[in-house]
């Protein structure tokens, strides 16, 4: 955490030489900041699915395998899967751009599978590359 | 693999990815790759196990419904839609011992031999099925003689049921084909064989009274190609192995970055780094493009 996260403000142009970034960076900030919104939804939506297929068994049980049924539907899990992928394609983007620690990358591959976790980190994320953008 | 970088004297890709953290690394990598590539089998088979269970469960539903009048379902020269294959239906009518084909080439479990194609000409109240043919498949036998025992068929009207099963494509010229035998079960085929009107799929006999000779043995409930696995987990399968993928390149980046690092990009002015590996993201670590001196 460098700045206050809540608005991202515009960063003062006396952004030290050692943090520039390479060109393109700010098109993979705003693709990454798309799909981590995408991808947080999406989850979310697969933890209602969840809940009510699996806890409250909204759609009953498949009468002869005794298997909780989609409620939804099985292809909120299908598309969440490829969704996640094509967030991990945008996350190695920006991180590889922004040369982050490896840590870093780990934590935002981790948000994509980790309900909310996406929107908060996401916040950060895009206020520190905002500050080295200038 | 980054084996033969472009010759840069004194920091190559190759002799820096041989420095004990690289290659600690590399082993990271390609265990969390092996990882995946392992979890991917493993949703492979449970896409062959969950796409066998959902065809046995739809054999089991098949095997479960009573038959229907042919006519309730369809009709002789309508479509064969794709949903028919394995309803059971029942018909009367009478079989055309003169007609009847061999189809050899055909297996039945692990054995080779052929199937029994008849044609059974329909009586019926219904106008609209009365006097059509219905090709019937009464099961399969060893061999590929038409003329060997146990091949004749019922006397007089039959009542038949058997399963549906869609017309196969047409196959060669029946000129050039042994008498008595076809290579495939196509309605189109049969009907300039057999005269018309045909129906445009086939029955798979289930019984039949009275009863035929117990020389032919009856098939097991036709099912639709392209059913055997299960599309989630074959989706995720996919996955795995993309994000197996994702592993190897990211030690790909780490190793570049490396190279950098240790001939000083960073601290300094940016580098142009002359790679053309195919990776678009490494550019040089400053803002200012080739500011080289």
């Amino acid at each position: 955490m460098t700045e206050p996260t809540g608005q991202p403000a515009p960063a003062p142009a006396a952004a030290p030489r050692a943090a520039a970034v390479p060109p393109g960076t700010a098109g993979r900030l705003t693709r990454y900041r798309v799909m981590a919104f995408v991808t947080g939804t999406m989850l979310l939506v697969l933890c209602v699915e969840m809940v009510l297929k699996y806890v409250f068994h909204a759609n009953g049980v498949d009468p002869q395998t005794g298997s909780p049924l989609p409620v939804l539907g099985t292809w909120i899990a299908i598309v969440h899967g490829w969704i996640y992928v094509v967030y991990l394609v945008t996350v190695v983007q920006l991180w590889s751009a922004m040369r982050w620690s490896l840590g870093r990358l780990v934590t935002m591959a981790l948000a994509g599978v980790v309900p909310v976790m996406s929107f908060v980190l996401e916040r950060r994320v895009h206020a520190e590359a905002q500050a080295r953008l200038g | 693999m980054p084996s033969t970088p472009p010759a840069e004297p004194p920091l190559t890709l190759w002799r820096v990815a041989r420095t004990p953290r690289m290659i600690g690394l590399l082993v990271l990598f390609l265990a969390v790759a092996a990882a995946c590539g392992f979890l991917g089998a493993w949703q492979l088979d449970r896409a062959e196990v969950r796409g066998a269970a959902a065809q046995a469960a739809r054999l089991a539903e098949i095997e479960a419904q009573p038959p229907v009048p042919i006519a309730e379902v369809l009709l002789p020269q309508t479509t064969f839609e794709g949903e028919l294959v394995g309803r059971r239906v029942e018909v009367a009518g009478e079989y055309e011992a003169d007609g009847q084909l061999l189809v050899p080439g055909r297996a039945l479990g692990e054995r080779t031999g052929s199937l029994v194609l008849t044609p059974l000409r329909v009586a019926s109240d219904d106008p609209a099925v009365d006097g059509a043919v219905l090709p019937v498949v009464r099961g399969w036998v060893t061999g590929d003689d038409p003329d060997a025992p146990g091949l004749e068929v019922p006397a007089g009207p039959v009542l038949v049921t058997g399963y549906l099963q869609a017309s196969e494509d047409s196959g060669a010229d029946h000129a050039s084909l042994a008498p008595g035998t076809t290579d495939s079960i196509s309605s189109a085929e049969l009907l300039g064989v057999w005269g018309g009107p045909i129906w445009t799929g086939y029955a798979v006999l289930t019984s039949s009274q009275p009863a035929q000779d117990v020389t032919v043995e009856l098939l097991p409930p036709p099912t639709r190609s392209g059913t055997g696995l299960n599309i989630q987990n074959l989706g995720y399968a996919a996955q795995w192995f993309v994000f197996g993928g994702f592993a190897v390149f990211l030690w790909v980046r780490l190793l570049k970055d490396e190279v950098l690092r240790l001939s000083g990009a960073f601290d300094e002015e940016p580098e142009g780094e002359g790679t053309a590996d195919g990776d678009p993201a490494p550019r040089a670590a400053g803002g200012v493009e080739d500011a080289r001196a």
